[in-house]
């Protein structure tokens, strides 16, 4: 490998440890669960968006998979898999529509499939996957259809909250990065 | 004791709160205290008995400073499970809002989070203060054969987290204590929700703006110290010899 080119894996390798680190502290630090599923809302979704809107599809994925899903092993461990599935297809999808640089409407179509993702993914796992899984490993068995509907909501905020921070996040350093 | 030794048996002691057993198996509820509601869906004496088993462990293998230090965070991260949200869930059931029947219990399932946060929280830190980070960069750099691809990149892992874990956190909660902007920034937000909430000429839009905006001010911040060093570090860590076979 080239130097040039191993500086920039490293670098690739730098913003996916730093991200995933913010993502883990954003995702820990403010908990606010939800009796139904077992789960909780966070912000630590604004470092995923932002990441993958800054640094591309691949950084992103990378970042919600490691991040958030650490996070859920503190105190959450039955919603590693879901976590990992769903924030690491998020965080590729953000990114995903900025094909040319400086586009906004780019950034929110990217954010508004983002948003989809995390609540759709979430939705699919609590109340068919899980259940599911739930019937041979009873560490799965914590949600159902009925739980996975009381959640759309709180998720749907914690998507929202987190797409409008990312977007900011987005515009503020758009400028400066290279 | 080696510090991979105790850094296996802390993982071990963390498996259960994975795996469930062997929590679940003592399913009693004879603990002093428990009211009928706690007995029939609070947390179990398995769960009660697991966080002390923890503690106790964490006492006899890192000592009495990180024990306070885990159950001090810990104490953190349930403020925000434990009490907001038990409020938010309150709120929900007296506004009539529960869709799910476990909404109505908010008391024995926010009692069984603490339970389970102050055990998992403080042997999770035990676990990360037992690794002796800074050794890993010491010894990667103190190799005489040169430095694989994939070793150049742990250097670069640890780098970053040790940087944010050191520096960049405690540099964002001094400067925020500081200049007092944490409680400032919050007593104002709380004063417009007030407002808003009395529907004086303050609008509830504004209160969210002005939270969206302290969020935003530490995230921008937190991102901006967090990457600063990485073009300096990957230039620097590639320089690096390469292994020679």
């Amino acid at each position: 490998m080239s130097n040039n080119k191993e500086v920039v894996t490293l670098a690739k390798v730098g913003i996916i440890a730093a991200f995933a680190t913010l993502a883990f502290v954003g995702t820990t630090i403010l908990r606010i669960p939800i009796p139904a599923t077992g789960g909780y809302f966070n912000l630590g979704d604004t470092f995923v968006m932002a990441a993958s809107l800054l640094y591309g599809s691949i950084v992103g994925a990378f970042v919600g998979m490691i991040g958030p899903t650490v996070s859920d092993a503190i105190g959450f461990p039955q919603f590693i898999l879901a976590t990992a599935v769903v924030k690491a297809v998020e965080g590729f999808l953000v990114g995903a529509f900025l094909v040319q640089k400086r586009q906004s409407l780019q950034a929110i179509i990217g954010l508004v499939a983002g948003v989809t993702v995390l609540v759709g993914g979430y939705f699919v796992f609590e109340a068919f996957i899980y259940p599911s899984m739930g019937r041979t490993i009873p560490f799965f068995a914590v949600t159902d259809f009925n739980a996975a509907i009381a959640e759309l909501f709180p998720n749907f905020l914690q998507g929202l909250f987190s797409a409008i921070l990312a977007f900011a996040i987005w515009r503020i350093f758009k400028g400066t990065k290279k | 004791m080696h510090w991979k030794l105790i850094a296996l048996l802390l993982v071990v002691l963390l498996m259960p709160s994975f795996i469930g057993f062997p929590i679940t198996a003592l399913n009693s509820h004879f603990v002093f205290g428990w009211t009928d509601q706690l007995k029939a869906t609070g947390p179990s004496d398995g769960k009660v008995l697991y966080m002390f088993t923890v503690l106790l462990f964490i006492l006899i293998l890192k000592g009495r400073r990180i024990l306070g230090l885990g159950i001090t965070a810990a104490a953190l991260v349930s403020l925000s499970i434990v009490f907001a949200g038990g409020t938010v869930a309150f709120i929900k059931s007296k506004i009539g809002l529960c869709h799910a029947p476990g909404e109505y219990q908010y008391t024995p399932y926010y009692l069984e989070r603490l339970i389970n946060i102050l055990a998992v929280v403080p042997v999770t830190i035990a676990i990360f203060m037992t690794i002796p980070f800074f050794k890993f960069e010491t010894s990667i750099l103190s190799s005489s054969r040169g430095v694989t691809l994939r070793r150049k990149a742990l250097l670069m892992i640890v780098r970053v987290i040790n940087h944010i874990r050191y520096s960049v956190i405690t540099d964002v909660l001094s400067i925020l204590r500081e200049e007092k902007q944490n409680q400032d920034k919050w007593g104002e937000v709380g004063s417009y929700f007030a407002e808003a909430v009395q529907k004086k000429d303050t609008t509830l839009s504004k209160a969210l703006l002005r939270v969206l905006r302290t969020n935003l001010f530490i995230a921008a911040s937190v991102i901006a110290a967090s990457i600063e060093f990485i073009p300096l570090w990957a230039v620097e860590i590639s320089s690096l010899p390469r292994k020679i076979n």
